[in-house]
């Protein structure tokens, strides 16, 4: 990975963790009234998978899309004008944290219903087949993949070779349900091959693993290869709703989310970054954090300046 | 059968809240948590279906005692394939289980609605079968819930007969309701209300069946009848006692079953009053409050002193922003402008 591009990685994945975090800080005023799903944990899929989309391609994403959004470009301010309910939020407040979008930015929209949003990235893929140009992420977690809605939507861009790049999301659970008591299956890149779709599992938290293999399949949809699979295994720090770790909740084994905190993805481009560059790398971290937090602070300052988005 | 010295203890008349010498208060959520553990407990045909009904969480903490009790035999955790889960529950009903199926909001039933509708439904008219199956799914409000986790979609079941929906509204009922539903050789679209959840009443500890098709007569008065469902009784309550103070009464009637709607109850109340007003938990278009006030109409013309009025919300498409949900939602002084109108 060159230089810029592993800096530009890093600061995409950072940007992302300080929103979370500012969110984090913010929630308990109780002025952000939308239930939040956070991408803590997960940046690097999101960061990973944008740096080789273009501005005529879309994503589709599900209620987990901060990072997703962000990471395509989504204006900060419209980002928690929306999530204060304002005036100015990308969904002039009313969708809230569940249904942000820009489609001038390439973000189709969200979806809250598990599985909704991903027949609709099939057919954006088909208009775009049809019309113009550009492919489609669409993102989901592996609770999606339970629904019949998304086999069906995978055999149909088969059978119409749409432009479609799936990317899953495997965190290990869906709400507190882990993938065991859902799947009868062990490996879902398996059942997808069968379709001959080019299937690929990865480590979802090495962001440099994710830019490269996604890359590679995005070329090969641009070149008109039909959809391609990614199984990008991950883990969410926080509960699945809300800003705590539900630690207490007990569905996760004791030591499970101390053991993913150490595979942190942020932490991982850190390490190798400050070996590669030394003495670089830290002053590039520093003022990249300084800059999103500046970004981040200001944002929220307008969003809790502005009015209230009224009917 | 289990259920039939139930059905036959059934009390013929119901007295609205409270007392019925009963000396033990329930929230809502443990009303529902113990009438299904009644139920299983009552029939072992009973089984649960759910996403995370066997998880930290239980379904807002209504199957946590089952789930201890039972096991996953008869609990059994789903994936997230609530179609798929509609149909089994309707095979497992046609093949000799009582199966409930749990969904935590209300919309996610949508995703199951050819499974409910093309299938449940229209069964027994087209088999002759039995089809002894519940389906709970929690309606939520506020926090941004917006468009797909508040909606209320009591109105969109009700023009099928094959299908009975009911909307609780107190603790006494939910566990009444949920028994009579369980019992029932029809199925039954559940449909509780998220905010209704820490709701106290007195509620009987053994089991007691709640007629299914009954709407109840809440309290007496005899200038407007007021129709509530699920959450809205409450506001019709508040505005009631308000109205008291302006000597303005009125009959207030829980419609407690969507389908069917308990139209004699209805009749009779506003041959009294001659006025009526409907405060529908969801969008006044189409809402089941459009309905009564065809029939209403239709069958009680010559005592309406005023047209029929309808309160609920202005669309279908619910929003999240805090001042958007506060607008949305029609409250008390709504309910109040509009009956002092009415009334004068
Ligand atoms: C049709 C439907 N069923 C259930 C839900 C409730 N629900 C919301 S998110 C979720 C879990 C989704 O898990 P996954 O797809 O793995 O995404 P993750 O939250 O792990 O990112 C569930 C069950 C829903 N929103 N829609
Ligand atoms: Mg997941």
């Amino acid at each position: 990975m060159d230089i810029t591009t592993a800096f530009y990685l890093y600061s995409t994945m950072l940007k992302i963790r300080l929103v979370e975090e500012a969110i984090v800080n913010e929630y308990p005023l109780q002025e952000i009234q939308t239930p939040v799903h956070l991408y803590i944990g997960q940046e690097a899929i999101a960061a990973g998978i944008a740096i080789n989309l273009q501005p005529h391609d879309f994503i589709v994403s599900n209620h987990r899309s901060h990072g997703h959004c962000l990471a395509r470009g989504m204006d900060l301010e419209g980002f928690f004008k929306e999530l204060y309910g304002k005036q100015g939020g990308v969904t002039s407040g009313w969708g809230g944290s569940m249904h942000i979008g820009d489609i001038e930015r390439g973000i189709i929209g969200t979806s809250a219903i598990v599985a909704g949003g991903i027949p609709i990235g099939a057919g954006v893929a088909l208009a775009q087949k049809m019309l113009s140009e550009g492919i489609t992420v669409i993102y989901f977690g592996d609770g999606a993949v339970d629904e019949g809605i998304f086999w069906e939507t995978l055999n149909f861009c088969k059978l119409n070779d749409l432009p479609v790049l799936f990317v899953m999301e495997d965190n290990h659970y869906a709400s507190q349900t882990p993938t065991e008591q859902r799947h009868a299956y062990a490996d879902i890149a398996h059942i997808v091959q069968g379709y001959e779709i080019p299937t690929l599992t990865l480590d979802g938290n090495n962001v440099f693993e994710v830019a490269k293999v996604s890359g590679n399949l995005i070329n090969r949809i641009r070149e008109g290869a039909g959809p391609c699979f990614m199984r990008c295994r991950t883990y969410r720090w926080k509960g699945h709703v809300g800003c705590s770790e539900d630690d207490d909740m007990g569905y996760r084994p004791a030591a499970e989310l101390s053991i993913w905190k150490t595979r942190c993805p942020i932490l991982w481009l850190e390490k190798y970054l400050t070996e590669q560059y030394p003495g670089k790398a830290e002053i590039e971290f520093f003022s990249r954090r300084d800059y999103w937090q500046r970004e981040i602070d200001s944002a929220i300052s307008k969003a809790k300046e502005a009015p209230y988005a009224v009917d | 059968m289990p259920w039939t010295k139930l059905v036959a203890d059934q009390r013929r008349n119901f007295e609205p809240v409270g007392g019925g010498g009963c000396d033990r208060v329930l929230t809502y959520g443990e009303a529902i948590s113990e009438a299904m553990e009644q139920a299983m407990e009552i029939d072992p045909r009973v089984i649960i279906l759910g996403e995370g009904v066997s998880q930290p969480g239980f379904i807002y903490n209504t199957t946590r005692s089952i789930c201890k009790r039972y096991g996953t035999k008869r609990v059994i955790e789903t994936p997230i394939a609530e179609a798929a889960l509609t149909g089994v529950t309707l095979g497992a009903s046609l093949a000799g289980l009582r199966p409930v199926l749990i969904h935590m909001r209300c919309d996610f039933l949508l995703v199951s609605m050819d499974q409910i509708i093309n299938h449940i439904a229209h069964w027994k008219r087209v088999f002759g079968n039995d089809t002894p199956l519940v389906i709970r799914a929690v309606i939520a409000r506020g926090w941004g819930s917006g468009a797909q986790h508040s909606q209320s979609f009591h109105s969109l079941f009700a023009s099928f007969e094959g299908l009975e929906v009911l909307m609780p509204a107190t603790p006494y009922d939910i566990k009444g309701l949920f028994l009579s539903a369980v019992a029932s050789p029809k199925p039954v679209l559940f449909l509780e209300h998220r905010w209704l959840y820490g709701d106290r009443d007195y509620v009987p500890r053994g089991t007691y069946l709640v007629p299914l098709g009954k709407a109840v007569l809440r309290e007496e008065g005899s200038d407007i009848t007021l129709i509530g469902m699920s959450l809205t009784n409450r506001d019709i309550y508040m505005a009631r006692e308000k109205l008291k103070s302006e000597r303005i009464f009125a009959d207030w009637i829980d419609l407690r079953s969507i389908n069917p709607i308990d139209l004699d109850t209805i009749y009779s109340s506003v041959a009294k009053t001659g006025r009526l007003l409907i405060v529908e938990n969801g969008p006044v278009c189409c809402g089941i409050g459009a309905e009564i006030a065809s029939r209403v109409m239709e069958n009680c013309w010559d005592f309406l002193k005023t047209p029929v009025q309808r309160i609920g919300w202005p669309s279908a498409t619910v929003p999240a922003g805090p001042e958007l949900e506060r607008q949305f939602y029609p409250g008390v002084d709504q309910i109040l402008t509009t009956i002092r109108k009415m009334v004068t």
